[in-house]
Order: structure tokens, then sequence, then C-alpha cells
């Protein structure tokens, strides 16, 4: 006879089959849609027929291999992510901040509602050359990305603090807990999965501003100088090569942001302290 | 008479409306000292209503609240609004957080914790927890406060009989730890007679205060669903379908 244990484990063992296979056909049709974009590539630079139009998959393949053989690569790409670093890591300090601020502070919420708006509005590449008249190469960058990100942080944490549950709100009330501690361990705790969107947006972005502003600004070690020393080489395969290198790592960073985020909430929802 | 010595918190006349909808129309009663109060009405009459009124979270239309606005509540709400990133021993301490003393928050907050059997599970989140241990943690947050008046809205509904058993034995022994205020909203008569020292019957919407009931019999001696209190179980059934 099944004891209830075995029972409890077999239901276990068809929930994960089943989760794995969920896995599998998501994989599978992910890979045949990277497929399906690389034969239509394929077809479009054979009908084409210029490889400085449209260089062939396996051309912008070989100068990716052939620039990745070089140190400098590894330099511009250590140097790209530092700025995008940096400028993420900027935008989430001020934007929490300020985000926290808004949320707790109507008249300053309407006081910073007309610069958010403006900056929301400007075009990321007027952004950059006018930061080139201000800052120097290196710092172009990781300006411009930290503006475009700001707005991003600080909306979804305001909105998060704002969407806090009004019940739970009015069970600390009752309670009478100080602010101080309602702002720490319920207004924050709450804003937590919106800041997590938030700044899984921010990421994507500023890796995007970093690189048009390094291909405007031209700092030492950079993807977007790289890029832009291949236009100039009139290297179509070379700038794919360095703009896949660029996808791909704005794709890993906001991949593992997204891993460390779902971890996090899952520790802090249901683990032991 | 200073506040302290005032025997009673009184409520006089309290009506309130929502919109074109009235749900209370002039309530008046007395809450004695170191009792329990039971409100007893059909669902939807306006319970939660009158006790957010008595905790000061909704303004009443008119009438009077006599003791009541100035002392301190604990509230174990209907559902048991817990922080679920807080563990159990936490969502404790959040709700001692306004007290001075911390380690007599600390104290308490241990005290309570092991009173509602779930010492062993202090660290754990609320989302680890069954329905019925919510609960438990709720009274015990509501017990843990050192208020002057304890609120709970229907705190032992929405749950199996072995449950509600189990969550007014543990009322009552939290009750008798410092023997304060309580008034409580239920729909269940059973639980009216097992723990009240009285019983404010709420009609339909509008509510109106229909009758007050009394009960001298010691809450340890009686058992729940015993035939005891047969007469007045009938009466406050009449009254409560009326």
């Amino acid at each position: 006879m099944q004891s209830a244990s075995d029972s409890k484990t077999s239901l276990t063992q068809v929930v994960q089959n089943q989760a794995q296979g969920h896995l599998a056909v998501k994989l599978g049709f992910g890979i045949l849609g990277v497929g399906a974009a690389i034969l239509t590539w394929r077809l479009a630079a054979g009908f084409i027929g210029s490889s400085l139009i449209l260089p062939l998959p396996g051309e912008v393949a070989f100068s990716l291999m052939r620039i990745s053989a070089h140190s400098d690569f590894w330099v511009s790409v250590l140097g790209s992510l530092r700025r995008v670093v940096l400028a993420f890591s900027l935008s989430l300090l001020v934007g929490g901040i300020t985000g926290t601020l808004a949320a707790m502070n109507k008249p300053f919420k309407s006081f910073l509602a007309p610069l958010l708006t403006t900056i929301r509005a400007t075009p990321v590449l007027a952004l950059i050359l006018i930061a080139m008249f201000w800052l120097p190469a290196s710092g172009v960058p990781i300006f411009s990305a930290f503006l475009m990100a700001y707005p991003l942080i600080h909306g979804s944490v305001c909105a998060g603090i704002e969407a806090v549950d009004p019940e739970l709100l009015q069970m600390a009330m009752v309670f009478k807990v100080p602010s101080r501690i309602i702002l720490f361990k319920l207004r924050l705790p709450s804003a937590s999965p919106f800041f997590l969107t938030g700044a899984k947006s921010a990421l994507g972005l500023s890796w995007k501003v970093v690189v048009a502003g390094e291909l405007l600004s031209q700092p030492a070690f950079a993807l977007g100088t790289g890029m832009q020393d291949a236009r100039l080489s009139l290297d179509t395969a070379s700038v794919l090569a360095w703009a896949g290198a660029t996808v791909f790592l704005c794709g890993m960073s906001e991949f593992a942001l997204g891993i460390a985020s779902r971890r996090l909430e899952k520790r802090r929802m249901e683990l032991p302290a | 008479m200073s506040l302290s010595e005032n025997p009673f918190f009184r409520a006089e006349s309290i009506t309130k409306s929502f919109g074109q909808r009235q749900v209370l129309s002039g309530i008046s009663a007395d809450f004695p000292r170191s009792s329990v109060t039971a409100i007893l009405g059909p669902s939807g009459c306006g319970k939660t209503s009158f006790l957010n009124i008595l905790a000061g979270l909704m303004p009443a239309d008119s009438g009077k609240l006599i003791g009541f606005p100035q002392v301190s509540f604990s509230y174990s709400f209907q559902d048991p609004r817990l922080l679920p990133w807080l563990s159990c021993l936490d969502n404790i301490l959040f709700a001692l957080s306004g007290l001075t003393d911390r380690q007599s928050s600390m104290e308490r907050a241990l005290r309570f914790i092991k009173a509602a059997g779930l010492d062993a599970y202090a660290a754990f989140k609320p989302l680890q927890l069954s329905g019925g241990m919510r609960r438990r943690l709720s009274l015990a947050r509501a017990f843990a406060y050192p208020s002057d008046v304890c609120l709970l809205d229907e705190a032992f509904t929405s749950v199996d009989l072995k449950l509600r058993i189990e969550l007014m034995n543990l009322f009552s022994l939290l009750w008798r730890e410092e023997k304060r205020t309580t008034i409580f909203v239920t729909h269940d008569v059973q639980d009216a007679l097992y723990l009240a020292d009285r019983i404010l019957v709420f009609s339909s919407k509008p509510a109106r205060l229909l009758d007050i009931h009394t009960i001298d019999s010691p809450r340890e001696a009686r058992r729940y669903g015993s035939k005891d209190f047969s007469e007045l179980e009938e009466l406050l059934y009449r009254q409560i379908l009326s």
C-alpha cells in the first residue's frame, strides 16, 4: 500500500516534471525564435549582397571573435560596465530618496513634478549633447544615463509607497506605531516590488544611454567608442559585433537582477528570519 | 469623577450614514471596565462601523463617546493584517514599537507569543503559517499591546469549529492575563454566549440597539454549545432574526 509520504513525494515529482516540461517548451520556442531571426537575417544579407549594408551572421560572429581576442575589448567592457553601475547606483540612491520624500510629502512631489516631466520629455541625444559641454568625456554617459534612469526609480518608489495597503496603515495607526517605524517597516517594504520593477527597467535604460553617450563623447575604453571607431572604418560587421556585445551584456545584467530580485522577494516573504 | 475612576466607557446616540444609506441609528451603550462585551447582530448590520467609531478610526455623524477618546486601543481585525515580510515576533514588536521601554516590549512580545502557542514559530513569516495560526498571532498582538480597550472584529469566524473553540479558549487565556475591557463583534450566538459578560444585540441595517443581556455565569465554567443558556440563546436567535 502506498503511504501518505510516498504519494506526497510522487505528487512533488509530478509537479517538478511539469515545471521542467514547461521550461523545456519555453526554452525550445526561444531557440526557435533566435533561429528564425538569424535565418531571416541570413536571407536578407544574401538578398542585399553587400557586407557594408548588412553583413552575413557568420561575418559578424567572426568579427566578434576577432575583437574579443584583444584585451582592449575586455577593458572596454569593464569601462562601460563601470559607467552603467555608477549611473544606475546614483539613480537608485537619488531616486530612492526623492521618491520616498515625494510619497510622504505632497508639496515636494508637486515641486519636483515639472523637473521630472522635463527630464522625461528631453530626447536622450539632446541630453548627451548638452552634457558634452559640461562634463569630461567619461562623465557624459554616466550623467546622461543617470538623468534617464532617475525618473524611473523615483516614480516606482513613489508609486510603491503610495500603494501601501490602507488596512495595514490603519492597523499601524491603532497601535500608535511611530511614523519612522511605519516608513522603514511598512511603507518601504511594501514598495519593494514596484522598486524592483522600476530598477529592472532603469538598468536596461542605463546600458542603452551609457553606450549612446560613449558613442558621442568617445571616452577611452568604452563599448560605444569601439562601435564608433568601427563605424568610421566602415566596418559594419564590427559595428554589429560591438552592438551584439552590448545587447548581450544588457540582457545578462537584467537577467541577473531579475533572478536576484526574485530570490530576495521569496526569501523576504517566506523564509524564517 | 476622573476618567480612571469612571467604571464605564459610554457611547451615546451614535449615528452613522454612508451617503444616503444609514448604518447606525442612535446607538447608546455602556461598557463596564474589565468586562467582555459582545456586539451581536446579523452580518453587514454595521457592527464593524460601530467598532471603528469607538476606536476613532471613523467619525460618527452625531453622538458622543465618553471615555473612549482618552484611552488606547488594540484591535484584532477581521483579516489578521500581518506584515508578510516580518516574522511572527517582529509583527508583535511592530505593534509595540511605540512603547518607550524596548526591554519590556520584547518581554511582552515573547510572553504573549508563548501564550498563543506560537513560540516555536517566532521566526516564521506569516505566509508560512496556517490561517488559524495567523488568527492566533493577530490575537496575541492585540493582547500584547498594553491598551485600555481591546477590540475584536469577528476574530473567531471563517474557521472550522475546532479552531474556533481553540481561538476562543486562547482569548480567555490571554484575557485572564490582564482582564482588559474587551468589545468583540460577532454574528454567532454561541460565540457570544461562550465569551461575553454582556451581549448587545443590534438589529439589521440601520442598526439599532435591540437589547442588552448580562451573563453572570463565570467564563471558565461555560462549555461551548451547551444548553445552559438555552432560553437566552432562543431569545437571541429570535432577536437577530426579527
